[in-house]
């Protein structure tokens, strides 16, 4: 890598162009990918070719950033800050491309591969540097936010699946999102001072009620006659949403239909809020990514669309 | 000594199921963590020590990590299947290996070691020979449990202790003393274990290329380079990372990577302590 002044200067233009896209939202790939490229410094990695990711070269990127910290972490602690400026910009950078791949239905299968890397890295890094505590809060931070922003964006698949076992892995990924969520509080959303907690908290409340009424919905497209309130499993995904959910805690939803309600209420009123206090369109958001799977989730597209009127 | 040592190893006990699920499940390319979350539950001593790394001050994970899922969720799929095996194999061995004079928690360094080289090293060579090379230099010094016991069984541990004072190279003197090295014993308890034949040959041929499958020759290089460096009487001497050097040279491998390799790991090891 250059000198401290290249690194940091370079940082700073590389982060500036990073911001201006989202402000802008001009979030596409190949904008996101020109950013990659300008942070893979002088290296030949090559992470993607001919509409394809390469997988292997993004995790070289990463050893390859985290060799770079690991030698200036005890060499010069200047260059150190700077790179690690760049190193969390690029796992944010990894992180809107996976909001991308969210959108597109062949490319939304990386999703799982690319956080898995990040979290390796993140864990690699804390593993191999006796880093601060301030650099460990903004990484944990991460880990916490990728956990709950993403964890209701994986497609689940139903073929030879007992309905045990989809139970479990609904219920494995809303533990997911309260775990994300409660290790990004504990860091104070990575000590971050503009940061709203009750933005948080409604970014979390969204996506946990959006992955369980996508999970209402998807089995009961699959096979109309379950009978959800006679399956422990479901049961524990039940009272799990009751003890997160700051509304409902002290009540225990009898019938899925009541459960629904809740559950569409939650959304609904976590959405209102993002888009009064963060203008995002939480709605417009998740209607996008039923829209993949419209046979499966015809009548919960029209749910979520009449809660805009 | 041959009639002693396939006594020994047909003696010993099966291998717990779960380092055979674990194995299974790290080479799927759908990795579902709640098929990973299945087989850890199931194993008590795995929960205990992935839950005890989890809450170590390294991770920095401010509230208590006290169920194995959140640890999933925390670590990530790949570094709990680490964590897991190496606490399937810590139980595994609880023999006495005086005849090498060291115990059992310097076994365990030096194996995970070998791990931490294969992630840092490895990984940088390419990513299928780092997934297919994980278990193998993880697991290949399990023979050294055997050969103990049958130096102890003949009386000759003292002898042979004697002689690695002398003669540094290990498998050398495993050699003179029992016919075999310590890999040729390993590939021979995982096939007892019916492991995978990526298991058996590229740990087995480690030291004899010679007669090494064309398909498996890179592997046992390598695992020969990690076997030096992870001496289990002096890991990371100087004297074995220049030996581990000359061998890369030998097998026209990029010596670069691997001398940041070992100044990475060196350098976590003396902040930790």
């Amino acid at each position: 890598m250059e000198n401290n002044i290249c690194i940091e200067n370079l940082y700073l233009t590389i982060n500036k162009q990073f911001e201006d896209l989202i402000v802008a939202n001009k979030q596409t790939e190949s904008n996101l990918l020109d950013i990659i490229k300008s942070l893979n410094f002088s290296t030949t990695l090559t992470i993607f070719q001919e509409n394809n990711y390469n997988f292997d070269e993004i995790s070289n990127l990463f050893r390859f950033y985290e060799d770079e910290l690991k030698s200036s972490f005890s060499e010069d602690k200047t260059a150190f800050e700077s790179k690690f400026k760049c190193y969390i910009l690029l796992i944010k950078t990894f992180t809107q491309l996976c909001i991308y791949f969210a959108t597109n239905k062949e490319k939304r299968v990386y999703i799982n591969r690319v956080l898995q890397i990040l979290k390796e890295s993140k864990n690699m890094l804390k593993f191999f540097i006796p880093l601060k505590e301030k650099e460990i809060t903004v990484i944990n931070n991460l880990i916490g936010e990728q956990l709950y922003y993403f964890s209701h964006i994986q497609y689940i698949h139903t073929k030879d699946k007992e309905l045990d076992y989809l139970f479990e892995e609904y219920y494995l990924n809303l533990e997911k999102q309260l775990h994300g969520y409660e290790l990004s509080l504990s860091t104070n959303f990575g000590d971050k001072e503009l940061t709203n907690k009750n933005i948080e908290y409604m970014v979390f409340i969204n996506n946990s009620s959006f992955l369980l009424l996508k999970m209402i919905y998807k089995l009961d497209y699959y096979n109309p006659k379950i009978n959800f309130f006679d399956n422990d499993k479901f049961k524990k995904i039940l009272f799990l949403f009751h003890k997160i959910s700051l509304s409902n805690k002290n009540t225990i939803s009898q019938t899925i239909l009541e459960f629904e309600k809740v559950l569409i209420k939650e959304f609904h009123n976590s959405a209102s809020y993002l888009k009064k206090y963060k203008n995002h369109d939480m709605i417009e958001e998740k209607v996008e990514l039923l829209r993949l799977n419209t046979d499966e989730y015809k009548q919960l597209i029209d749910i979520i669309l009449s809660l805009k009127k | 000594m041959k009639k002693l040592i396939i006594e020994k190893i047909d003696s010993l006990p099966p291998l717990p199921k779960s380092v055979l699920e674990l194995e299974e499940f790290r080479r799927m390319s759908n990795k579902e963590p709640l098929d990973l979350l299945k087989i850890i539950e199931k194993d008590p001593l795995i929960i205990t020590t992935v839950l005890r790394v989890a809450n170590s001050a390294m991770f920095g994970f401010v509230s208590e990590v006290e169920t194995p899922s959140r640890a999933i969720s925390l670590l990530g799929v790949n570094f709990t299947i680490s964590i897991a095996l190496g606490s399937v194999i810590q139980n595994l061995v609880h023999s006495n290996l005086s005849a090498y004079g060291v115990g059992t928690d310097d076994f365990m360094f030096s194996s995970n070691l070998a791990s931490n080289l294969v992630n840092t090293w490895v990984s940088k060579i390419s990513f299928d020979l780092k997934e297919d090379l994980l278990l193998p230099a993880f697991l290949q010094e399990t023979g050294k449990f055997v050969i103990a016991e049958v130096l102890n069984d003949n009386g000759q541990a003292e002898d042979f202790l004697e002689q690695l004072e002398v003669n540094k190279n290990i498998s050398s003197v495993e050699r003179d003393f029992l016919g075999y090295s310590c890999a040729r014993i390993t590939a021979n308890i995982f096939k007892h274990w019916n492991l995978s034949h990526n298991l058996i040959f590229s740990i087995g041929f480690v030291e004899d290329l010679e007669h090494c499958p064309k398909d498996y020759i890179r592997k046992a290089q390598i695992l020969e380079i990690i076997k030096i460096l992870c001496d289990l009487r002096n890991p990371l001497s100087d004297q074995n990372v220049q030996r581990a050097l000359n061998k890369a040279t030998e097998y026209n491998i990029d010596v670069e990577p691997l001398l940041q390799a070992i100044d990475s790991i060196k350098f976590k090891l003396e902040n930790d302590f």
